[in-house]
Order: C-alpha cells, then sequence, then structure tokens
C-alpha cells in the first residue's frame, strides 16, 4: 500500500493527474461533451504512458468532467453533463440570486468531499463492498427503480397525475428499439436507426442544452434584457464555505453513502444517481421551501452523491471487472487495451498497480476540489460572453457532442426531437424531471422485469429478500405520505 | 554444329536454372500487389459496429496499432454502435464509400442475423470480405460451488431433460449464444428457460451472483474467473478443440450435430462493394502482412484475443458457408424474415 | 391555452395508438410492457385533460417563459425560430457539404442573426474555430466528422505534413 502512495506522488504522476483533471473538467463544462466521450477520446493518448498512469489520467478525466458539468449548469443553467441536471436547478437558482460564487464553490467542495469519501472507500473497503454488485439481482433493481420512480413521481410539489404522464411517457419511448426478449425490432416502423431506440445522452442534450440555448437566443433579442446572464457577485470566504462542513455534515454523509452504494451497482450510474440522492435528501427537509429552487442542502447533496459514485462504480470495476456505469465500460476497455484485465486477478497479480491507482484517484480528487475552489472565479470569465455567443457555441456543441456519440446524424436528429418534446411538453406544464428518470432507467427497468418474472418461482420468493422488502416498503410508505399530504392540501385549499 | 548444340544446352540449363531459383523467391514471401497510386494520402478508417471499450471494439483497436506499426500508414477507428449492430452493419453495407478509407471490422453471424431474422436493408453482397482476424465460438459456463458446477456438460443436458425448465440459462437474444443453446436444447432434448441478457457483462453478473444456473459466453470474457476458480467452463460450440482449454467437451465429443466455425464471432475485415480490385487486394496485403508479424501475435495475445488470421479468399468460404448455416438454421425454425 | 392542451392531450392519445398498432407484430412475450404503459399513458392523459376542462386543474396556466416568448414582438419570434431553423439546416448540411465550411457558415450566420455587432470579427471567429476543431479532430481527439471537398483536402495536407 504504501508503495502505492509513493509511486502517485511521484512528478509524472501529479502531472499526469492534474492534466487528466483539467481535461475532465473541460470536457464537462462543454455543454454536449460527456466524461464518457472524454475517456474514450483520450484512451489513444493513454498509449503513450505506463499502464498506471494512464489509468489514472482516465480516472482523472473522468472525476474531473463530472465536476466540470456543474460548471457550466451553475453559471448558464446548462448541465454540462447530463450528471449535473440536478446541481443546475440549485446552483443557477442560487446564481440569479447573486450567489454564483458560493454556489460553485460549494459545488467544489461537495464534489471534493464526496469524491474523498468513495476515494478513501476505494482503498479501504474494496474487496468487502465490491460482493454488494453481486447481491443485487432483478428483486432488488426492480424494487429499487420502482422505489426511484415513486420519490420522482410522488415527491415533486407539480400534480401527481401529470408527474405520472410525465413518467409513462417516458417508460413508452423507452421501449422503441429492439424488444430484451427475442432481439427483433420494436415500433420501428422499418427504419434502421430506430432500432437502437433514442440514444440517452443525445436526449438529455436536447432536453436541457439545445433549449437553453433557443431560450438565450430569444433573450439575446430583447432589448431590454441585460447582455451577461448574470452578475457574479461577491466571494465567500473560505471560512464560511467550510463551515457548511458541520452545518450540513449529515446531508454530506448521507449523499455520499448513496452516491457510493449506487455506484456499485452496475447499471446505476452518475446520471441517475443525483436524482434519487437529491429526492431522498428533500424527504429529511420537508420545511425547506427552497429545495429545488436554490436550496444549499439541495447542492451539496447533488455534486456529492454524483461524484461518490464515480469512485464508487470504479470498485466493482477493479476487483470484478462489471463496470458499474457507462463511462466506466470504456474504462474497462482502455485498460484492456493496455493489458490489464480487470477483474479478480488483477488484484492478485499487480497489487502494486491497483494500490498506485487508489492513491492517485485521492490525489485526483484533491486537484479537483483545489481546482475548483481557486479557479472558480476564472470560470466566472465565462459569464462575460454576450449571449448571443453563448447560444451559438452551445449549439455547435450540442450537436457534434450528439453525433460524436456514436458517429450518428440520427443522433443529431434525436436530439432536435428531444428538444421539440422538452419545449412542447414544458408549454402543457407536464413536468421534465419525471420523463428524465423514466428515460434513463426505462431499459434497465424492462430488462430487470423480464428476467423477474423469467426466473422466479412466484410472489413468495420475490418478497422473501430483505433488500428488496425495504425497498418496497418504503415505496408504500412514500405514496401514503404523499396521499394524505395532498389530500390535506386539497382540502385546505378554497373549494 | 556442336557448337551450337552445347550453347544451346548451356543456355537451356541456366534459363532453367533461374526459373527454379525465382519460383523458389516467390514462395517465400507474401506476393505484394501493385500499390495504388496516391493511396492512401489520409487516415484510413476502421468501422466498429459496437461502442467503445468492448471486445470488437479492442480487436479493432489493437488491429489499427499493429498496422500502424508495420505498415507506417494511419488508421482510426469509428464507433457506430447500436441496436446490436445493425447501425454500424447498415452504415458499411449501404453509405460508406467505397474509396479504401472506410474498412469495417465486422462480425458474423450477427450480420447475417441482421439481414435474415431482422430485416436489416442490405445483402450479404454489399461488403466484401478481404481478411479474416479471428473466431472465438460461443461457451457454456456456470459457477464452481453450486450443484451444476459439480457435474458435466453432459450430466446437465441429461438433468435439464427430465427436469423441463429448471434450469435458467442466460443468453443474449437473436445472437449466437442464443442460437447454438437453441441447437443444443432441440437435439438433446434438454428444456432450459431462457433468461435474455442485453450483453454479455449484465449476464456474467447474474450468473456470479447466483440469480441464473448457466450462461452461454465467450471464453475470453470469464477467462479471470475461470482462473481464480469462481465460473467453470462447460462445453464448447464448435467441433473442434478451443485452443486456450482443449479439455472442454466440443459438440462433435458430445454427440451434437453443428456446424463448424458458424456460432461464436468470427471477426474480418471488409470493405463496401465496389471497391476497386487494386484497393482491395493492397488493403488485403496489409492486413495479411501485419497479422503475419510476430509481434502482432503478442500485443493481441495481451488482450486476450487469439489470432486466427485467414486470407480474402479463406474468408469469402468462410463468409458464404456461414450464411448457407444461418438461412438454413432460421428457415427450420420457421423465423426467416425475407431480405429487403 | 385550453385548446393547445386539449390538442396535445388528443395528439398523445393518437401517437400512443399508432404504437398500437403495431403491437400484433411483436412477439407475445415483448407485448406487456409497453402494452401496459400505453394503457396507461392514455389513462392519464385522459384523467389530466378532463381536470383542465371541469377547471380544477391546479397549475398556473402558462410558463412563465412561454408568457414571456409569446408577448414577444414578432420580428424576435421569427429570429428565434430562424435561430432553431439554422443549426437544423446545419446537421443536414454537414453530411454533403463537410465539417469546415458548414460550420463556419453556421457559427457565422448564428451570430449575425442574433444581432453581433461586429459582423467581420464573427466570421473570423467562425473560421477559426472550425479550422482549430477540424485540426483537433484530426490530430488528437479523432473525431470523423464528415469530410467535404474541402475536409478531404485538410486530411491529406495534415497527413503529408506528418509523413
Amino acid at each position: 500500500m504504501l508503495e502505492g502512495l509513493l509511486t502517485a506522488v511521484s512528478p509524472t504522476y501529479l502531472l499526469v493527474e492534474i492534466v487528466g483533471v483539467i481535461v475532465g473538467i473541460i470536457f464537462g463544462a462543454i455543454p454536449g461533451l460527456t466524461a464518457t466521450l472524454g475517456i474514450a477520446l483520450f484512451v489513444p493518448v493513454t498509449f503513450l504512458m505506463s499502464p498506471g498512469a494512464g489509468m489514472i489520467m482516465l480516472a482523472g478525466i473522468y472525476a474531473g468532467a463530472i465536476f466540470g458539468g456543474s460548471i457550466s449548469a451553475v453559471l448558464i443553467n446548462v448541465p454540462g453533463t447530463p450528471a449535473s441536471i440536478i446541481t443546475g436547478w440549485e446552483g443557477y437558482a442560487l446564481a440569479r440570486e447573486g450567489k454564483a460564487p458560493l454556489a460553485l464553490s460549494l459545488a467544489a467542495l461537495s464534489s471534493g468531499v464526496g469524491g474523498l469519501f468513495s476515494a478513501v472507500a476505494l482503498l479501504f473497503l474494496t474487496p468487502m463492498l465490491s460482493t454488494l454488485a453481486l447481491t443485487f439481482g432483478p428483486p432488488e433493481y426492480c424494487a429499487l427503480l420502482l422505489f426511484s420512480f415513486t420519490i420522482v413521481t410522488v415527491m415533486l410539489d407539480t400534480p401527481l397525475m401529470r408527474n405520472l404522464l410525465g413518467c409513462f411517457i417516458g417508460l413508452l419511448l423507452t421501449t422503441i428499439g429492439l424488444d430484451p426478449v427475442n432481439g427483433a425490432a420494436r415500433f420501428t416502423f422499418g427504419n434502421v436507426d430506430l432500432m437502437s431506440g433514442f440514444n440517452l445522452i443525445a436526449v438529455l442534450v436536447g432536453f436541457f442544452c439545445m433549449t437553453e440555448a433557443v431560450f438565450l437566443a430569444f433573450d439575446s433579442l430583447v432589448e431590454s434584457s441585460s447582455d451577461e446572464i448574470i452578475s457574479y457577485g461577491k466571494g465567500n470566504s473560505m471560512g464560511e464555505l467550510f463551515a457548511t462542513l458541520w452545518t450540513h455534515a449529515v446531508t454530506y454523509l448521507r449523499s455520499s453513502t448513496i452516491g457510493l452504494f449506487l455506484g456499485i451497482l452496475p447499471a446505476v450510474g452518475p446520471v441517475e444517481t443525483p436524482f434519487i440522492a437529491h429526492t431522498i435528501e428533500r424527504r429529511f427537509h420537508p420545511k425547506d421551501e427552497k429545495f429545488g429552487k436554490g436550496s444549499v442542502t439541495g447542492l451539496i447533496a447533488s455534486e456529492c452523491s454524483i461524484s461518490a459514485n464515480v469512485g464508487g462504480s470504479l470498485m466493482p470495476l477493479i476487483s470484478l471487472g462489471i463496470p458499474g456505469s457507462g463511462a466506466a465500460a470504456v474504462f474497462i476497455g482502455a485498460l484492456t487495451l493496455h493489458g490489464l484485465q480487470p477483474g479478480p486477478l488483477l488484484f492478485k497479480n499487480e497489487p502494486v498497480l491497483i494500490y498506485t491507482f487508489f492513491w492517485g484517484f485521492i490525489a485526483v480528487n484533491l486537484f479537483m476540489m483545489f481546482f475548483g475552489l481557486f479557479g472558480a472565479r476564472y470560470f466566472a470569465l465565462v459569464l462575460k460572453l454576450p449571449k448571443r455567443v453563448l447560444a451559438t457555441f452551445i449549439a455547435v456543441f450540442s450537436i457534434l457532442g450528439s453525433y460524436a456519440i456514436n458517429n450518428s446524424m440520427f443522433d443529431v436528429g434525436v436530439m432536435f426531437g428531444a428538444t421539440a418534446l422538452a419545449l412542447w411538453l414544458r408549454a402543457l406544464r407536464v413536468p421534465i424531471l419525471p420523463i428524465v428518470l423514466a428515460v434513463i432507467l426505462g431499459p434497465l427497468f424492462e430488462q430487470q422485469v423480464l428476467v423477474l418474472f423469467t426466473t422466479s418461482a412466484g410472489v413468495g420468493e420475490v418478497l422473501g429478500r430483505p433488500i428488496a422488502d425495504g425497498f418496497f416498503a418504503i415505496s408504500i410508505i412514500m405514496v401514503v405520505f404523499s396521499a394524505v399530504r395532498r389530500l390535506k392540501e386539497g382540502r385546505a385549499k378554497p373549494a | 554444329m556442336k557448337g551450337e548444340s552445347v550453347m544451346a544446352t548451356k543456355f537451356s540449363t541456366v534459363v532453367g536454372a533461374c526459373l527454379l531459383a525465382s519460383a523458389l523467391v516467390a514462395q517465400s514471401v507474401i506476393a505484394q500487389p501493385v500499390k495504388p497510386a496516391n493511396y492512401p494520402n489520409r487516415p484510413i478508417n476502421f468501422i466498429v459496429s459496437y461502442p467503445a471499450g468492448g471486445g470488437m471494439d479492442i480487436t479493432a483497436r489493437t488491429l489499427a496499432a499493429q498496422m500502424e506499426r508495420v505498415t507506417g500508414y494511419q488508421f482510426r477507428v469509428e464507433n457506430r454502435g447500436g441496436g446490436g449492430g445493425v447501425i454500424g452493419n447498415t452504415y458499411m453495407a449501404t453509405q460508406a464509400k467505397p474509396d479504401g478509407y472506410t474498412v469495417g471490422i465486422l462480425a458474423n453471424p450477427t450480420m447475417f442475423m441482421n439481414i435474415l431474422y431482422q430485416g436489416a436493408q442490405f445483402k450479404k453482397d454489399d461488403v466484401e470480405p478481404i481478411a479474416g482476424i479471428t473466431f472465438e465460438p460461443v461457451i457454456w459456463a456456470t459457477r464452481s460451488n453450486s450443484d451444476l458446477g459439480k457435474m458435466d456438460f453432459k450430466q446437465i443436458l441429461e438433468y435439464a431433460k427430465k427436469n423441463p425448465e429448471k434450469l435458467k440459462m442466460g443468453v443474449i437474444p437473436n445472437a449466437s449464444f442464443d442460437t447454438a443453446t437453441r441447437i443444443v436444447a432441440k437435439q438433446t432434448g434438454a428444456k432450459f428457460t431462457i433468461v435474455p441478457f442485453p450483453g454479455g457483462k449484465p449476464a456474467i453478473v447474474a450468473l456470479l451472483g447466483g440469480n441464473i444456473d448457466i450462461s452461454a459466453v465467450y471464453l475470453s470474457e470469464i477467462d479471470q474467473y475461470v482462473k481464480d476458480g469462481s465460473l467453470k467452463a462447460l462445453a464448447v460450440a464448435d467441433n473442434k478443440p478451443l485452443a486456450e482449454d482443449p479439455k472442454l467437451p466440443t459438440m462433435k465429443a458430445l454427440n451434437i450435430k453443428m456446424a463448424s466455425d458458424t456460432w461464436g464471432a468470427d471477426r474480418f475485415a471488409a470493405v463496401p462493394k465496389g471497391t476497386s480490385k487494386e484497393i482491395k487486394n493492397y488493403l488485403a496485403y496489409l492486413i495479411e502482412k501485419t497479422m503475419a508479424d510476430k509481434a502482432t501475435k503478442e500485443a493481441f495475445a495481451k488482450v486476450k484475443v487469439e489470432l486466427l488470421p485467414k486470407t480474402m479468399a479463406e474468408q469469402q468460404k468462410a463468409y458464404d458457408e456461414s450464411y448457407a448455416e444461418v438461412h438454413e438454421f432460421l428457415k427450420e425454425a420457421g423465423q426467416l424474415k425475407a431480405p429487403q | 391555452m385550453l385548446y393547445f392542451n386539449l390538442i396535445s392531450f388528443l395528439l398523445i392519445i393518437c401517437g400512443t395508438a399508432v404504437l398500437g398498432l403495431q403491437i400484433p407484430d411483436i412477439a407475445a412475450s415483448a407485448r406487456v410492457y409497453p402494452l401496459v404503459l400505453m394503457v396507461l399513458v392514455v389513462l392519464c392523459t385522459l384523467v389530466v385533460a378532463a381536470k383542465e376542462i371541469a377547471g380544477r386543474s391546479n397549475t398556473a396556466a402558462l410558463d412563465a417563459t412561454f408568457a414571456k416568448i409569446l408577448s414577444a414582438p414578432l420580428p424576435q419570434q421569427l429570429r428565434t425560430l430562424a435561430f432553431i431553423a439554422i443549426w437544423m439546416a446545419y446537421s443536414w448540411a454537414l453530411t454533403p457539404v463537410g465539417f469546415l465550411v458548414s460550420t463556419t457558415c453556421a457559427i457565422a450566420a448564428s451570430l449575425w442573426l442574433l444581432r453581433v455587432r461586429r459582423v467581420l470579427v464573427g466570421i473570423a471567429t467562425a473560421l477559426v474555430f472550425s479550422v482549430v476543431l477540424a485540426v483537433l479532430f484530426a490530430t488528437v481527439l479523432y473525431i470523423p466528422t464528415p469530410l467535404g471537398p474541402l475536409d478531404r483536402l485538410l486530411a491529406q495536407a495534415i497527413y503529408a505534413f506528418q509523413h
């Protein structure tokens, strides 16, 4: 273990860590470009260096990109990566109140805390916790996903029926493509491109990046509004910032744990994690009226969980060779190309390499937090750009980013379609959060339901599994609570 | 008169010797075709129908890197994933320009399944194979410390016959895993509950976690788990023994009738129809030269791919035979979709 | 607003029905999940529509941003639509025309449309940006953008430079 530490702080490695984080932050901050894309594009670059250094650089890009997305989310309300959607809501609202420096620095701090939390867990608890990845079977996944859908549809302030409508529309859209039972085309109307369904990243870029570009373009044409999006405001003292560690300690801890746990689970990645963590956190702060509209607690919960997820997803990757997220899957490919097969043998055969990686990951998170905290005012220079320029370049990157996922123009078309859908549903007053979660988790949900029905002997077997029971129970409790709350509100309103 | 005949004999001897010598020389070197003029003058793209990080992608990237090393030209990998490969395959067959700068790294019988089962809008002759890279057959595996782990494949098949639908078999639908399993099941009377998964990794996770009993996979995907003892390989869906594990029972040894070299991943390089013969031959030569190089074999072994090169003619033969097999199988199963 | 909503709900139901027509073509076991969802979508749409008609819908009539857009002067609305059109045209033009030309034109057009004050600077920025990205894609980042004639020349130039 010690050898790993010494290697991780050697000059070459430090350089690689810094470069990786910076590249990651840039990729993440540019809307339309994602962490997965960044990792995939830099894999050839890592061939110029040793496998250990290459791994750390890619991890740096991963962690940096996840944080970088929050920068544009907070400053211009365009999530740089899909993971930063929730951070954007909270952070941008805070920025509009003139608290942009606080929001950015808090994002950096929470990212750092969450990331370090998972990095330390990675260092000490990997063998133990990675088996958790295997205990989750179809009943547990179904229960977890049902729980996620429930909290999102039931806990939002918008009317229940509209939430449900959004959720169901989203789920229905994910059924277009190949059916999971036979691999035959379903709802594709003979169109080959539809056989892969609607690419998730293209849809999310369309929902959040392109729509914002359109609104920015509109705003820039209004003579009266100022050219700048928001004014930056005064900075915060470090003391104030770190004080939140104490006042919001429980939030930090809770969100980091949730993020870590969800990261370990294969197929649940950094995109859906903040939704779940954020909504769970809301449950513990019912009186916080600003939740979702500029709440410090919400921001912390979101950012912490995403960064903890990054480290968490590396856990089953290193020890079992199972990717905990989409970006992690590319990571595995990169490792294989370097001749390192992630899995149980890697730990045994190359312990020094692994520990170097773990220490490198801790360093990466420290650098990320450092750059975030001290670079905030430089990031804010982006705000000086006139809206018309921002609108133009967000549009360019949205298109190029959607194209680059699979080198397909069809995905760009999907992006525009998603933009249209988002605008239409917004006009209909159907909230976007349930749709987003449904689109993200839909395929996984159908797959797990299918396997559940094919393999389980009956309801008894499903109920016999404690974790699944727990999630089912919490879901039912939440539905009951929410029903009571809505009835009360309904009675309180004048008829 | 005598002088002339002596001269003639000497002359014919010399000519004969020259002919012999040139014949010997020609045999020891891969005949280099004429390099087409002004080609290549920019990087050549390998199209992969699967996203970055997967098995196909790794094969393509390794080949690209080796070809850069051996030939000095530039090769890039372009991922066009989606629809289980159908998007990239359709692109190669219908949209890719036949100018020699677009080479597909494709996999059969998945591509044939695209045409014959999913009704994709291209025909088998829209791409022309130029070299074979590797072939990896499907194998079946189970957890070592389970009831099934104590049995061998024959015993498992008997168990499945006596206890229909009790054993949960993980496959990827519409792929070799699925078909090979169905062929075995049909011929032996064994009945499994088929559990579909979108990819190799989810099936392996389910197997390791105990949610399914047995799964069809590639050996390269579970290599680590076999080595550390958690999974056990049971049989191989081919008629000749697997190089990495010659003890695995083959279909022939189990008396199951299955075509050779078909149900697995036949990874090959191909160009769109209409590419000039000159460029085709030159590309085939470059690939062959790269794959014959010793360091290339080592590079592929490092990423756990066994290089089994085929020449253009050999690959074309395998291509046509495989098509006939898939066509036959789907026809018997009544699932043949009329090719558009 | 009410009419817009009701027509939209009708469209949702029609869209779902169109998908529903495809159900018989799908294998039995793959049918259940989408069918259930379709029924749920239709039910929810009907309930929401009913609530709106009965006037018991408890959402604000119009989203704030849309209110701003709808009450803006016509030229501004048209320019916003033109903005969207430019970028859609860009996507269509990428494949035949190639990366360099279409990106330069699209960025320049967009900046001009949004009334950038110094037009020449805008065009220059567009050009520089496109070239830098194209070179980056060809040398470090390997994103295979569609190649038009000009792009192919650039690729050949870079290749010749590297050899």
